[in-house]
């Protein structure tokens, strides 16, 4: 039973990969602009610019083009990027996921690090100050937008107290981890606040009737202490909705740090499909797209699986 | 094993829930009042130049001065009407009715010159905020004053969150209403194409989108195009929830008695379930505006959008630069306390009408 | 004791005025239909309420009052010496969790067993209370598990320490009828074998027939009548109670026997009338049940009390 479905899910990835190829090409070819004009610069001849155009491939008709690109794709060559300095997009994309996933990472760590404990004790103690602070909290949260947060951010802990830097990202293989992390960390909570409030909330609603169920009464008349209840019988059961909400977490966090990436000048992906889109620069924009989908689809599909473990319940196909 | 005895002994008096004393209530309008007027002074110490407070400290001093002022309210508000009182949802609508108010009428304040800089060019430039002056929350790098281009801002905010709102449940509800009624085919092809939308990094497809339909030139053109940018990104979101929705009310007795009498889908869709899937979505499309808000801020704080000396909070947002930042913090934290204050207000007031219509079956 | 919860409407009474002892080893039985408080007693007397409820009263455990003790002081007794059953073992087993954890959870925390030595204990606690195969179904999830079996589990965790007091809440109300049998014999099997003092509850007054040395009949949230088990079958005194004797069906009857049920509804408890709480369901109501609240007293030498101005079978 549990085979079917991850067969259909892994089965549902290659239509829905398709498509987003698909659409994504359609619309870069929409944006204005030539890429000629970004390769040679404004002051090329007419014929030069024609030249290009043709060796870029850009007089055949899109769906040709898409194809061709298609087809090199799935031969696992994404190609050169357009515009120079002209290096293999897989470079190119290569140089940068690193970043995007450690941000990811990090910053999904930090988020359950704040989350779980919080939502826990707010559980525990539902109407206490604890709770009410915490509701607030994750509120007020919510509702500041990422860009400004990283601003408050910066303000508070590179500028007020220098204890971060202002930026930039460094590299662990160039310059050690624990610099890597000093740039990391401020980018990271900035994402991991946004995520914690809301995982904050979700596991603290789902914990709050879990704690009602009559297991957890039982338990509490077997004499065993609170810490034992929360982490042991509560959580487990009341994580599900937190798994699935993580799971499309990291995907948007994968894709959609393009404006934490501009605040602390980040080299990551946003970046690279942003410059490249302005360029139309095709080639970068769709392998980009593609990986982030890709990665997307696969945490996904990992966090499905991942769900029928948590609950023995399904896993042997029982409802 | 020990011998034990239970003994359980007749009780005494059972104690009932003593009601609130009167004289408490006296105690928290004056502890209220108290908070108030210390919020109020902290934030004319953070607003108001006074020498020895200068540039960063003063915006924890202002920060601080906000909580305090809203913990006074909220005390006086508890105190007076009792603890079921719930202040931020108040709060909330007085902000947004107010900063409403202020939009449409904006052109009749006393404000300052919020986009022209040559009437601006004898007003000093970055002067911080000073309560009393003419120019109450500062001025920018081009001697543009601050509240007036806040207030100005709102108006684009609003109106193409509005916008792509409207437009997005036009288009989604329908479609996520027949997928989730007529189920089968229609809803599995329904399904897939809506699954792979949101497998988009929705920031990129914005971005992309922003590009395609080209940098605005004026204010209503780009209310016009963020405003369909942004709708054809919620349309997915509002096709799932029209769907769970549907899906849900579509097996409830009421639906199956309509048509056991004959009556017509399209009858059905309309007079019975329609007005169940409204009323969830309504509370979740007040939440949609919050986020829809701070997508069009994320555009125009990347430059995508709405171009300066016109104001949108992204971009007001975005003039202050690392190098800004550090010497005058209120040039982007203006804008961004309004912006704040209106996602908040959003989300309050939509939490608030999710609890009461949003039925807690629907599945996402 | 008393228990008591604030609600919307106002202060609900669950418990009024309940008083009993109970000696070591002896089993007893309190009956009562549903709402009559008798779950929400023992959860005063283990101090299991959530924090809301207003609790009135003493409850004597071995020379101390359980209900001044602190949380962390209570913890320990619970489980350790005092151990509760409850009704429904589908949710009060932890479904995502295995049994033999469940199982390990007390003997780890009160026994300071180690790992193995408490599963060593698990799998002779659940040959104990008869399941076969038990190394195979120590790893099992709940949902594995027949309805009795997973009863034969809980019993299992409740005993696991050897308390001195085990509290059957409904044991076998969520089973079926084939089943109960089984279970609770097991449980006067395991009365009787570790010495346990037991208070059976139950709705039906065939549970506690034949197991329990004594009752206590309770309605509306009081004891309305309390004898000898043998006593109160063959002379109940409390029109409740025999209205509850008399609607039990019985084999020796003749078929097409009706059926005689005890007519109304149990009073609200949240605004409880000043008179007698069963005096608007019973059939030998007079005047001054429906202006005075009877007290229990003792009637018949011998330990019988019951709360009525006219108890059955006593002339005036």
């Amino acid at each position: 039973m549990i085979r079917r479905t991850v067969l259909s899910r892994i089965l549902l990835v290659i239509p829905v990969l398709f498509l987003v190829s698909l659409g994504t090409f359609f619309l870069v070819s929409l944006i204005p602009g030539s890429p000629e004009a970004e390769v040679l610069g404004p002051n090329a001849s007419a014929q030069d610019y024609a030249r290009v155009r043709e060796e870029l491939g850009f007089n055949e008709p899109v769906l040709q083009r898409y194809f061709h690109w298609l087809g090199n794709t799935l031969h696992g060559d994404l190609g050169n990027n357009l515009v120079p300095p002209i290096q293999r997009v897989s470079t190119m994309l290569l140089r940068a996921l690193p970043i995007n996933l450690e941000l990811a990472i990090l910053a999904l760590l930090m988020a359950f690090l704040i989350a779980i404990p919080a939502a826990m004790w707010s559980a525990y103690r539902p109407g206490g100050r604890f709770d009410r602070l915490v509701s607030a909290s994750t509120f007020g949260v919510i509702s500041v937008p990422s860009f400004l947060a990283g601003l408050l951010l910066i303000l508070l802990f590179a500028v007020t107290w220098p204890i971060f830097p202002l930026g930039q990202w460094a590299r662990p293989t160039e310059e050690g981890w624990i610099t890597n992390l000093h740039h990391a960390f401020l980018p990271a909570l900035t994402l991991a606040l946004a995520e914690a409030a809301v995982f904050t909330r979700l596991l603290r609603s789902d914990m709050m009737s879990t704690l009602q169920e009559d297991y957890i009464l039982a338990a509490r008349a077997k004499g065993m202490p609170t810490r034992h209840i929360l982490f042991r019988e509560a959580l487990r059961p009341s994580s599900f909705s937190l798994i699935t909400l993580a799971g499309i977490s990291v995907g948007r966090l994968i894709g959609g740090t393009i404006i934490v990436e501009q605040v602390f000048t980040l080299p990551g992906l946003g970046s690279v499909v942003v410059t490249a889109a302005q360029k139309h620069d095709y080639r970068v924009v769709q392998g980009a797209v593609l990986l982030i989908a890709l990665i997307y689809v696969l945490v996904n599909l990992f966090v499905d699986v991942g769900y029928a473990y948590l609950d023995p319940r399904i896993r042997r196909g029982r409802v | 094993m020990v011998a034990s005895e239970l003994e359980v002994v007749r009780s005494t008096e059972v104690v009932t829930a003593a009601p609130v004393r009167t004289g408490s209530r006296a105690a928290g309008l004056v502890r209220g009042g108290l908070l108030l007027a210390a919020g109020i002074a902290v934030i004319y110490i953070g607003l108001v130049p006074m020498g020895h407070v200068t540039g960063i400290i003063k915006v924890p001093v202002v920060l601080a001065g906000i909580a305090l002022t809203y913990m006074g309210v909220d005390g006086l508000a508890k105190a007076w009407w009792g603890p079921q009182v719930e202040t931020a949802f108040w709060v909330s609508v007085f902000w947004l009715v107010a900063l409403i108010l202020a939009a449409i009428f904006a052109d009749f304040l006393p404000l300052g010159e919020a986009v022209d800089t040559t009437k601006t060019i004898t007003i000093p430039g970055n002067t911080p905020p000073d309560l009393f002056s003419a120019h109450p929350l500062g001025t920018n790098n081009f001697s543009l004053d601050l509240l007036a281009r806040s207030i100005y801002a709102a108006r684009v905010s609003l109106l193409t969150a509005g916008l792509a709102v409207v437009l997005s449940m036009l288009i989604g509800v329908p479609i996520g209403m027949y997928a989730g009624y007529y189920r089968g085919r229609l809803d599995r092809i329904v399904s897939v194409f809506n699954d792979s939308f949101l497998a988009f990094p929705a920031l990129i497809v914005l971005i992309a989108l922003a590009s395609v339909l080209g940098v605005p030139t004026s204010v209503p053109e780009a209310i016009i195009k963020e405003g369909v940018a942004l709708a054809l990104i919620g349309i997915p979101t509002m096709i799932r929830l029209a769907r769970a929705n549907t899906l849900v009310f579509a097996q409830r007795e009421f639906v199956v008695a309509s048509r056991a009498m004959g009556a017509r889908d399209r009858r059905i869709l309309s007079r019975e379930i329609l007005p169940n899937v409204l009323l969830p979505l309504v509370s979740l499309a007040l939440i949609i505006i919050a986020v829809l808000i701070v997508a069009e801020g994320s555009l125009a704080f990347l430059g995508l959008g709405l171009q300066p000396p016109q104001p949108s909070w992204g971009n007001m947002i975005a003039e202050g630069t690392i190098t800004v930042v550090q010497d005058y913090p209120f040039i982007p934290l203006v804008p961004g306390v309004f912006m704040f204050l209106t996602v908040f207000s959003f989300n309050r007031i939509g939490e608030r009408a999710r609890q009461r219509w949003d039925p807690r079956q629907a599945k996402i | 004791m008393s228990a008591a919860f604030p609600t919307p409407r106002g202060l609900l009474q669950a418990v009024d005025s309940v008083s009993f002892e109970l000696a070591a080893g002896e089993c007893i039985g309190i009956v009562g239909e549903s709402g009559s408080g008798k779950s929400v007693l023992v959860r005063t007397i283990m101090g299991l309420l959530p924090a809301t409820a207003e609790v009135g009263g003493r409850v004597d455990f071995d020379g101390r009052d359980l209900a001044t003790l602190t949380a962390r002081a209570r913890r320990r007794l619970w489980g350790a010496r005092i151990a509760m059953v409850f009704q429904d073992p589908m949710t009060s087993l932890n479904p995502v969790r295995r049994i033999g954890v469940q199982l390990t959870d007390p003997l780890r925390v009160h026994a300071d067993l180690s790992h193995r030595q408490a599963r060593q204990r698990a799998l002779e606690l659940l040959a104990l209370v008869g399941i076969p195969e038990p190394a195979r179904r120590i790893d099992q999830y709940p949902h594995e598990l027949s309805g009795g079996m997973r009863q034969r589990v809980m019993i299992a965790i409740a005993v696991s320490c050897q308390p001195e007091l085990l509290i059957a809440d409904e044991p076998t109300t969520a089973l079926d009828v084939t089943v109960q049998r089984q279970i609770l014999d097991l449980l006067q099997q395991l009365q009787q074998d570790l010495g346990m003092a037991m208070i059976l509850i139950t709705h039906d007054l065939g549970v506690v027939a034949g197991r329990t040395r004594r009752v206590l009949v309770m309605y509306a949230g009081r004891v309305v009548e309390e004898a000898a088990t043998p006593e109160l079958f063959s002379r109940p005194h409390h029109p409740y109670s025999t209205g509850l004797l008399a609607s039990i069906p019985r084999l020796e009857a003749a078929s097409g026997t009706r059926l005689e049920p005890i007519p109304g509804r149990p009073p609200d408890m949240v605004s409880l009338p000043a008179s007698c709480r069963f005096a608007a369901r019973c059939r030998y109501v007079q005047d001054r049940c429906r202006a005075e609240d009877p007290p229990l007293v003792e009637i018949d030498a011998g330990d019988h009390r019951c709360a009525c101005f006219y108890p059955v079978g006593i002339l005036a």
